[in-house]
């Protein structure tokens, strides 16, 4: 095992059968942006600062990953994890290690010797599933650039894109990867940054950019950008950002379907995506994504009933920050929520459930409505 | 029993293919069985019949995804003394004003449609006036003017086989915007938008130009297998330089073949800084797809647009060659081999029309040569056989790019695909030309449906 893995399920490995591979990185500390650790700071920094958000993002994506991540035909088999975190080293501990383990910072060079050895992984077979996490500084230029901003990025102003991926390049020479089911998961905000009009190019390519596949199967591709500008992207300090958040949200049954017949609920790409543009549709100002080539596939099976999530509010709205909300399963309470001025967004297995807004002594309720994945509006005339 | 489900939406038009939904029926336990998939249409302006479902008696629900990616979900019972039901949907409304209806349910400007809350309150405490006195200087506001690149004798950008290889040079040159727009030649300047208020300005567009508020596309038009056709873009220019738009123009709509026009709409507050504006078709299935796609629902979209539907538009490109692309774009970027293939021959046949009989439109080569580089259509055991294929692409893509911009953003972005397939299979004239479309790449604008290219910025 090196460095950058920190589980495997080694059984698996060695067996050959199909299975997934899973990398996560997040970059917290950038050493030479304002705030970073190192000098000296580089003029092409562009209004970028330290992030708190990412290591947390990388922990919940990497717990849900030990915790939840459930394909029968391709189970887990590696995840590797990268984490640079401002406060210094970055340890991840977890029941299913057997120890803790303190992961190595995502520096350009640790991201490629990481990502070329999650990509030899896949090509260990054609049916494998590969999934990339990344949280962390992004900036566009365009249709075609994208890119991937690690931790030593500006450490010389003679090239500071040594520090950085073309992520476009990479996906595109993933191509090039036995796997033939991979998602990208890009949470960075996409800035439009001075940055990417400033330097000449789009970051290193680190698998090469070819796009022309040598396997018989096909490509099966989706990435996931988070569709929210600039900083909103991230939002909380030292919390998952808001696109992990629907991410995972995402993968616990917003983004599920049981069009099957089966009676299972599985993730598929193009619930998952559509589940994280609802997740975010209210968390700040927009940006539209590129159009992305996203092929239907389903990669996840739920072991339970979905979870999803209900809007509730009253009507008209302003009377929210008057309402107290509950919400009633088989005359049980589920939760409540005292008078905010937004509606109250409670996330509940899917299922029946009454609703009722109390505000004085008036109270009207909705009874009987089903919540089902990805989510459904309870409007109260109240 | 017989169940019509239709969507009620307030706008102008009405489709019979209008939105993607899924039915379920609740069993006893309270657990859910899904059913099927179907498209159901959007009652806008006019009546439209939806699909006739036969149900047995019980609970149901439908699930509808709207283009913006959100979900409405309802509840209805059949009854067993019940013979004929009608199911309405009610589309939210949740545009910043009811002329943007349509930007609306794509979702576009929603988040200022929260702020404003219809008329209530303005976007800006200082907002920026009339586009006609906006216009007055583009150093002070913006201008937008109409250009038709055909019979534009003083244009050096288009003309001829290399405005691809010219406005890449344009762009590298970084000239401001009054002297880059120049190279463009002769341009119609737009007087008026066709609504407007404080916030924003909407332009309707037909092959005629802007239309005044009332009015409606009048001229019909007719696309004629290898003849030219003249196309029509948009210029846009403020202190921060210059934007060409390729219009989709003239938009033909299904069965009564009028005229559909495009809106564009500008956020009037983001003058001054990067333009925020949208863009949509008046023919809601099409907005639908646009949203669609916008949200990553490829599959929602190419469901929407099945494969009958998708090779029918194919089949109908001499009614509407746009259309046409559209339709077939959704079949090969769904990157579904045994779908597209499915009428493998019909497919082969007319998307090589599509390709021949528009020698205006480059998407129709891009897409004949992506059968090659995109869904492997060849052999792969017949070396004779991929050998062909690869030259007959390679040919094609050369076309493609002879014949100019492509209308559409994933045209450009096919477009390189391709060239980077050659350029990977170590042609050097695929690694030039791609290096001139990385030029134009770098400053497009990858969320508009419609190339958008920033040529100056300055």
């Amino acid at each position: 095992m090196s460095d950058f893995v920190i589980y495997t399920d080694q059984s698996r490995l060695n067996s050959q059968l199909p299975a997934t591979h899973a990398i996560v990185i997040g970059v917290g500390e950038y050493f030479y942006l304002p705030g970073g650790s190192r000098e000296p700071k580089t003029e092409f920094h562009g209004g970028l600062r330290q992030l708190s958000s990412p290591p947390e993002s990388a922990k919940a994506i990497t717990d849900w990953l030990l915790d939840e991540f459930h394909n029968p035909d391709k189970p887990l088999a590696t995840v590797s994890l990268l984490v640079s975190e401002k406060s210094g080293e970055y340890v991840y501990s977890h029941p299913k290690l057997r120890k803790a383990v303190t992961t190595r910072p995502a520096t350009f060079e640790n991201v490629k010797n990481a990502v070329r050895q999650w990509k030899n992984f896949g090509d260990r077979s054609e049916k494998n599933l590969i999934l990339f996490f990344f949280c962390g500084h992004g900036v566009a230029k365009g249709l075609s650039g994208m890119t991937l901003l690690l931790s030593d990025y500006g450490e010389s102003d003679d090239m500071p894109m040594e520090g950085a991926i073309d992520f476009e390049a990479l996906h595109r020479g993933m191509a090039q990867c036995g796997a033939s089911e991979q998602c990208y998961f890009i949470d960075a905000c996409r800035m439009v940054s001075t940055i990417a009009t400033e330097t000449t190019t789009s970051g290193q390519t680190i698998i090469q950019d070819n796009q022309n596949r040598s396997f018989d199967s096909d490509w099966k591709t989706a990435t996931f950008y988070s569709t929210l500008a600039g900083e909103a992207a991230y939002g909380r300090k030292g919390k998952p950002s808001f696109y992990t958040e629907a991410l995972i949200n995402g993968l616990r049954g917003m983004g599920s379907n049981n069009r099957n017949g089966d009676g299972v609920w599985r993730i598929s790409t193009n619930d998952l995506s559509v589940a994280i543009h609802q997740g975010l549709a209210t968390q700040g100002e927009k940006v539209k994504i590129p159009t992305s080539h996203l092929v239907y596939f389903e990669f996840h099976e739920l072991r339970n009933d979905p979870l999803a999530l209900a809007i509730v509010y009253c009507d008209p709205k302003d009377n929210n920050s008057r309402a107290t909300f509950y919400c009633r399963q088989n005359q049980n309470e589920v939760n409540q929520r005292s008078p905010a001025e937004k509606s109250w967004e409670i996330i509940v297995p899917y299922g029946r459930y009454d609703f009722i807004a109390e505000i004085g002594n008036q109270r009207k309720q909705k009874v009987e409505e089903l919540i089902m994945p990805p989510y459904r509006e309870i409007k109260i005339e109240v | 029993m017989n169940v019509q489900i239709k969507a009620i939406a307030a706008i102008d038009e009405s489709a019979t293919s209008g939105l993607m939904a899924q039915l379920y029926l609740e069993k006893e336990n309270k657990k859910i069985e899904f059913l099927k998939s179907l498209t159901i249409p959007i009652e806008g302006g006019y009546w439209v019949s939806g699909e006739r479902l036969q149900v047995d008696e019980g609970k149901y629900i439908i699930q509808v995804l709207l283009p913006d990616g959100q979900t409405v979900t309802n509840d209805f019972e059949i009854k067993s003394f019940e013979n004929e039901k009608e199911v309405l949907i009610y589309l939210p409304h949740e545009g910043p004003h009811e002329w943007t209806a349509l930007h609306a349910m794509a979702g576009n400007f929603r988040w200022e449609a929260q702020i404003t809350k219809g008329f209530e309150n303005p976007l800006s405490l200082n907002p920026k006036g009339k586009y006609k006195s906006l216009s007055r200087d583009f150093r002070e506001g913006y201008e937008l003017s109409l250009l038709k690149a055909d019979k534009n004798l003083r244009s050096e950008i288009f003309g001829d086989d290399y405005t691809i290889d010219k406005l890449s040079r344009l762009i590298q040159n970084n000239l401001d915007v009054k002297n880059a727009i120049e190279k463009f030649g002769a341009t119609l300047k737009i007087e008026e938008p066709t609504r407007e208020d404080t916030d924003f300005a909407m332009f309707k567009i037909a092959y005629s130009g802007v239309l005044s508020k009332h009015e409606t596309p009048s001229i019909s038009h007719r696309f004629y297998p290898r003849r030219n056709f003249p196309r029509h873009y948009l210029l846009q220019k403020s202190v921060l330089g210059g934007t060409l738009i390729s219009l989709p123009t003239p938009w033909i709509k299904p069965f009564d073949n009028g005229e559909a026009e495009m809106e564009f709409l500008v956020k009037k507050n983001s003058i001054g800084d990067p333009l925020e504006l949208a863009m949509t078709i008046n023919e809601p299935m099409i907005n639908t797809v646009l949203g669609y796609i916008n949200v990553g629902a490829f599959h929602q979209a190419t469901q929407l647009i099945s494969t009958d539907y998708a090779l029918r538009m194919l089949f109908q490109k001499i009614e509407n060659p746009f259309a046409a692309v559209v339709g077939t774009y959704l079949l090969i970027l769904e990157n579904n081999r045994e779908r597209s293939l499915l009428a493998n021959n019909y497919w082969k046949e007319w998307i090589n029309n599509l390709d021949k009989w528009f020698p205006w439109l480059p998407d129709g080569a891009v897409l004949n040569a992506a059968k090659h580089f995109w869904l492997r259509d060849y052999s792969r055991s017949d070396k004779n056989d991929f050998d062909v294929s690869f030259n007959e692409s390679f040919k094609a893509l050369n076309r493609a790019y002879e014949r100019g911009l492509p209308v559409f953003t994933f045209g450009l972005k096919l477009m390189m695909d391709g060239f980077r397939y050659f350029a990977n299979e170590k042609i050097n004239e695929a690694k030039a030309r791609l290096n001139k479309l990385e030029t134009i790449a770098d400053k497009t604008d990858p969320s508009q449906p419609f190339l958008t290219i920033n040529f100056s910025q300055r």
